[in-house]
């Protein structure tokens, strides 16, 4: 018991201090370096230097969006990680980004063709709600009807290619000057984050991890299926409606300005319950954010300085990133399982 | 509470959504009792129990829990009086048995399930009391079925219920574990009062450890009552549809019936001829026996295996008939074998054998063979 509460305290200490050192490495880092001492003018003293810009309306946005998507994410594929009662799936896999990204594209390309000329930031967040709910329902009613996980995965899969179809096609009839971005921001990205965009992900993110934080009782609960749960006094249905409700508001929260991007919300809670070594929401929802927001910084990073000047795609080093350590893991899990 | 009646159900029929699985089932349980329902696969056992869980909707009838109607209390006030261990057990990874076993404190701790030191204390009696207090800090993922089984026993128990519900607690558990685990629910009815409903696949166990029996088959109840009252002899073959086989309510036993041309007649008594019988049966011969009482076990075995048997009923014909009875059925059979049974002087069923040999039976005597494998190979050989 002691030597479990040391452990969780050390790493729960490693994820503060790791995560602010990212951060301060997102805004220093790239095209142009900026010394230490600078990053800290820029905020409130009133000398102002050349970086001043450079952090206030790029790096800095682009950095919380980050950290603050990675949490997102994490927590998200935790969610549904029970809900599934299976330990590989995550909004990604689901379709569920694909759905968000989907109706993002069609707020984005429809809306502009009909003369939105300014981009609505609730807008496009209402757009990939919306989607991330729709995939989420039909995900979840065929759950009802299909117990086999491996089915349910290859219809969350189908539905993540339809939704690229249509992504694809819908580019066809974009706007060629928007269509590089759009592209961009189909395979997921934190750039070009506007404070507005930035905003509207806290508000609606930090309350909801907040509220999955207080959900971890009854989570723990659900870790031993849903007979399990009603047996011990949870109200399954209301209770099932709020884990999809919550993961897909967080996962459209994210995709609709940073696009669908893989593999966080996946390793993360993995690596995350690995490193405790315990199941217990309590301990892993709080956790997972932290670290979920060190490993989409470090992506985001990575994304950004190894090629300069161009830009990789987030979801490529989410994957190699990510992958690697996943299995890193599981083959040192001397057996105990890697499953929920 | 109404005179220790935990749960009680009125015409209940239970299944899905369309489909009637089980119907008009009445059954009181009482405080402290172990209720066992029996039946083959399928016969709806586990949808009862979860049923009277409330995990799924009765179809009809009522169902009464200390007095009220079921379905009229909250989940969480139903999770501090009904506790239940289902079948298949896939535990969580990465979570230690203390931690598994506290999930059952969910339905009395507080809105962030923070364990208070009387939860600490319930957990640590409730290890202790299934005996998986050393367990503790081990991961779930570790342990073996029996453990898995008694720790998620332990875990029913901390919800401090008046009723605990197990569909199949004991498959898939070699012998010693199942009675383990049959001797912790025992005791935790005994001890605690606390009533115990079960499913299980077991005749025998279920018979031994369980105060009422329920049999189940083809959509009702076939009979209800102590098992004393309802393992009666024929009731399991035909609740089973026993093919090939033949179930002895006294010893509790299993036999598989023999063939039915006329192989092998096994002379004996105190015991010796019940290993043979078995092992003859078991290879598809027909067998016939003769001759001891009703009480020897060689009775129970021919029984259950045998074409003919010759038994001795108290107060019945007496034993110079039975054992003329015994040699003039013997010789309709192809060989026969001496098991080896004890004898006094002029012993009538050495008679009876040395009689059917005079006639031309072929009886292998016991001094020709050292262990049923030889006398085995000697069968087929003639």
């Amino acid at each position: 018991m002691k030597t479990k509460k040391v452990r969780y305290a050390v790493l729960m200490i490693s994820g503060v201090i790791l995560l602010t050192v990212v951060f301060f490495i997102n805004i220093v880092t790239g095209s142009v370096n900026i010394p230490i001492k600078d990053v800290f003018s820029a905020f409130g003293s009133s000398e102002k230097t050349v970086y001043d810009s450079i952090i206030t309306d790029i790096r800095l946005p682009r950095a919380l969006a980050a950290l603050s998507g990675g949490a997102a994410l994490a927590v998200s594929g935790i969610l549904l990680q029970i809900f599934f009662s299976n330990p590989i799936v995550e909004p990604y896999v689901l379709g569920i980004s694909s759905g968000a990204s989907l109706f993002t594209g069609m707020v984005l390309l429809v809306g502009y063709r009909f003369g939105l000329v300014a981009l609505n930031t609730w807008g496009m967040f209402a757009g990939a709600f919306v989607g991330a709910l729709i995939i989420s329902f039909i995900v979840v009613i065929a759950s009802q009807y299909i117990k086999n996980i491996t089915t349910l995965l290859i219809i969350g899969m189908m539905f993540g290619y339809v939704c690229s179809a249509a992504i694809s096609i819908m580019t066809s009839f974009a706007d060629k000057e928007r269509l590089a971005s759009f592209v961009i921001w189909t395979m997921g990205s934190f750039s070009g984050f506007r404070w507005d965009q930035v905003r509207l992900m806290y508000i609606i993110i930090i309350p909801l991890l907040i509220f999955a934080f207080l959900l971890s009782k009854q989570l723990n609960v659900m870790l031993l299926g849903e007979d399990y749960a009603r047996s011990m006094g949870i109200a399954i249905k209301p209770f099932r409606a709020l884990i999809i409700g919550v993961s897909s508001l967080l996962c459209a929260a994210v995709t609709a300005f940073a696009g669908p991007i893989s593999f966080i919300g996946l390793a993360v809670p993995h690596i995350v319950r690995l490193m405790f070594g315990t199941s217990n929401n309590r301990i892993i929802i709080p956790a997972s954010c932290m670290y979920g927001a060190v490993m989409s910084g470090l992506c985001d990073l990575a994304a950004r300085i190894l090629l300069p000047p161009y830009e990789l795609p987030l979801g490529a080093m989410t994957s190699v990133i990510g992958a690697p350590i996943l299995v890193f893991l599981l083959l040192h899990d001397k057996g105990r399982g890697a499953k929920l | 509470m109404s005179g220790g009646v935990v749960l009680k159900t009125d015409s209940l029929s239970v299944g899905y959504k369309d489909k009637t699985v089980l119907r008009d089932i009445f059954l009181t349980v009482e405080k402290g009792r172990m209720i066992c329902l029996l039946g083959p696969n399928g016969a709806g056992k586990s949808t009862v129990l979860h049923t009277l869980a409330r995990l799924i909707e009765p179809i009809g009838g009522r169902i009464e829990m200390e007095g009220r109607e079921l379905a009229s209390i909250s989940v969480g006030e139903l999770a501090k009086k009904i506790s239940v261990v289902l079948t298949g057990n896939n535990l969580p990874g990465l979570t230690t048995v203390r931690e598994l076993v506290a999930i059952g404190r969910s339905p009395y701790t507080g809105f962030f399930g923070r364990l208070t030191e009387k939860d600490e204390e319930l957990i640590d009696k409730s290890l202790h009391s299934v005996g998986a207090y050393d367990l503790r800090d081990r991961y779930c993922s570790e342990l073996s079925d029996g453990e898995k089984q008694k720790i998620m026993i332990a875990r029913a128990l901390v919800q401090q219920p008046h009723l605990i519900l197990l569909d199949e607690p004991t498959s898939h558990l070699d012998v010693s574990r199942k009675v383990e685990v049959m001797r912790i629910l025992n005791r935790l009815a005994a001890e605690n009062g606390i009533a115990v409903v079960m499913s299980m696949h077991d005749i025998d166990l279920a018979v031994k450890c369980s105060d009422y029996i329920v049999l189940i088959k083809n959509g009702s109840v076939k009979a209800a009552g102590t098992p004393e009252e309802i393992i009666k002899p024929g009731v399991i073959d035909e609740l089973y549809d026993l093919k090939g086989a033949g179930y002895d309510e006294q010893t509790g036993a299993v036999e598989l019936a023999g063939g039915s041309s006329r192989d092998l007649f096994v002379f004996g008594r105190a015991g010796t001829a019940t290993a043979v019988m078995r092992a003859a049966a078991r290879l598809g011969f027909g067998v016939g026996f003769g001759a001891a009482e009703s009480y020897d076990i060689d009775a129970h075995t021919a029984k259950a295996v045998c074409i003919d048997h010759f038994i001795h009923e108290h107060g019945g014909e007496s034993f110079e008939s039975l054992y003329e009875k015994t040699a003039d059925a013997a010789i309709g059979y192809r060989l026969a074998v001496d098991s080896g049974f004890p004898m006094s002087d002029g012993d009538g069923l050495m008679k009876a054998v040395r009689e059917a040999e005079k006639r031309g039976l072929r009886v292998i005597g016991r001094q020709e063979y050292s262990s049923i494998e030889e006398l085995i190979k000697k069968i087929k050989s003639q």
